[in-house]
């Protein structure tokens, strides 16, 4: 038996669509990232999502710090979120970096990512990616904290669904694609900020994420200007859904 | 799977995320009438449509306020309680209530319940905050989603 009211849900909706344009799922996945972050007070969140051939990639961090965890496992194809999305289960560590199960993980890390877990995001009972979250110091997981990730996971899967009804699965996989090409584009201008003011990766991440959000523009697009270049035109811009 | 069952497995996974009996939601319609859309299970459906109806609770007060409302027992005399309201929605006594905001605008309020009394403390204060802004996402998504009506801006 449900409890919602389909009418009166209904009208609500269509009072909040009003005059507002679609921000598009990757936007709001990064939103939910960055809540969850501030309501268990971990050090920092991220989500990965599996590419065709299965292969975990970097979707956003909360952090630079964070994005070090998920660059290390796509890099390396090992990391409890790589574990968690293969075994189609909660993955912790106490201190990834003295673990010895992903020992190639260590020289890629920023020092401050410690405790690690990983849950999995389903779609459809199957692992599409995973859900991350960090602490800069060991960390002894309990089964409360992975019951919780669990139960936020579940509600990022419920906002992949709503997504996938009215903007079928193609647009979908079009707008993570997009967000992992431009991923790239982050990387590029990086690298280019820490070679022209001699930053450090961090500096040169937390300062583009600064302007990006002084200036109300997503970090992508940013990024593909400093580098003087457009981003992917080959697929769906996640700001204009159609 | 539709926006209602969506939005029902949402709040059964906050209000399991939060520890408590149960979360109900109220949102306003094109007219701005705060209305129960719905909640976990009947008790919770009780304290939305029991507010919906004689126009008083904690939900209708955070609305107004634009603010966390947290009431330890709504059976306990007024003002620290509700009785009227509790009349109409017996099984239902800890309720925290937390406006939703959308930009800077009120769209609704988020309803979280014990079956018990309860104190709310601070961090649970900021932890339904924090749902609250979680649930505000949903709901944008289920209002993006909808196929029955165009976007706007495209």
């Amino acid at each position: 038996m449900t409890h919602i009211d389909p009418d009166a849900l209904v009208a609500s909706l269509r009072r909040l669509q009003k005059d507002r344009s679609a921000t598009g799922i990757v936007h709001h996945l990064e939103r939910i990232v960055q809540v969850v972050d501030r309501l268990f007070g971990y050090s920092g969140a991220g989500l990965m999502f599996a590419e065709e051939d299965r292969t975990l990639r970097f979707l956003f961090a909360t952090d630079e710090r964070g994005r070090s965890l998920e660059h290390a496992q796509a890099a390396t194809g090992q990391g409890p979120c790589v574990a968690a999305y293969a075994g189609d289960t909660a993955v912790t560590t106490v201190d990834v970096r003295d673990d010895v199960r992903w020992p190639a993980l260590k020289d890629l890390l920023h020092p401050e990512v410690r405790g690690v877990a990983g849950v999995p995001i389903r779609l459809g009972g199957v692992p599409v990616g995973t859900l991350n979250v960090y602490q800069d110091s060991p960390h002894e997981w309990q089964e409360s904290d992975t019951q919780a990730l669990h139960a936020y996971a579940h509600v990022i899967e419920q906002v992949l669904v709503a997504a996938i009804e009215a903007d079928e699965k193609a647009v979908l996989a079009d707008q993570l694609q997009y967000a992992l090409d431009y991923r790239i584009v982050i990387e590029r201008a990086i690298g280019y900020l820490m070679g022209k003011h001699d930053l450090t990766a961090s500096q040169a991440f937390t300062g583009l994420r600064k302007q990006a959000r002084d200036s109300r523009r997503k970090v992508s697009d940013l990024a593909a200007e400093l580098l003087g270049e457009q981003g992917p035109k080959s697929v769906a811009d996640p700001d204009h859904v159609g | 799977m539709d926006a209602s069952s969506v939005l029902e497995s949402v709040l059964i996974g906050m209000a399991d995320l939060f520890g408590v009996d149960g979360a109900a939601l109220m949102l306003l319609d094109e007219e701005d009438r705060l209305r129960a859309v719905g909640a976990t299970d009947d008790d919770g459906l009780l304290l939305e449509s029991a507010q919906e109806s004689v126009g008083e609770g904690p939900a209708i007060d955070s609305a107004s306020r634009c603010d966390l409302v947290a009431i330890r027992d709504l059976h306990a005399a007024s003002p620290i309680g509700y009785p009227h309201l509790a009349a109409y929605a017996a099984p239902v006594h800890a309720v925290l209530s937390v406006p939703l905001i959308e930009g800077a605008e009120l769209i609704g309020v988020l309803d979280f319940y014990a079956r018990v009394g309860h104190a709310w403390g601070p961090a649970e204060a900021e932890a339904g905050s924090h749902l609250g802004e979680l649930l505000v996402i949903v709901l944008q998504v289920l209002a993006e989603s909808r196929t029955d009506a165009p976007f706007s801006g495209q």
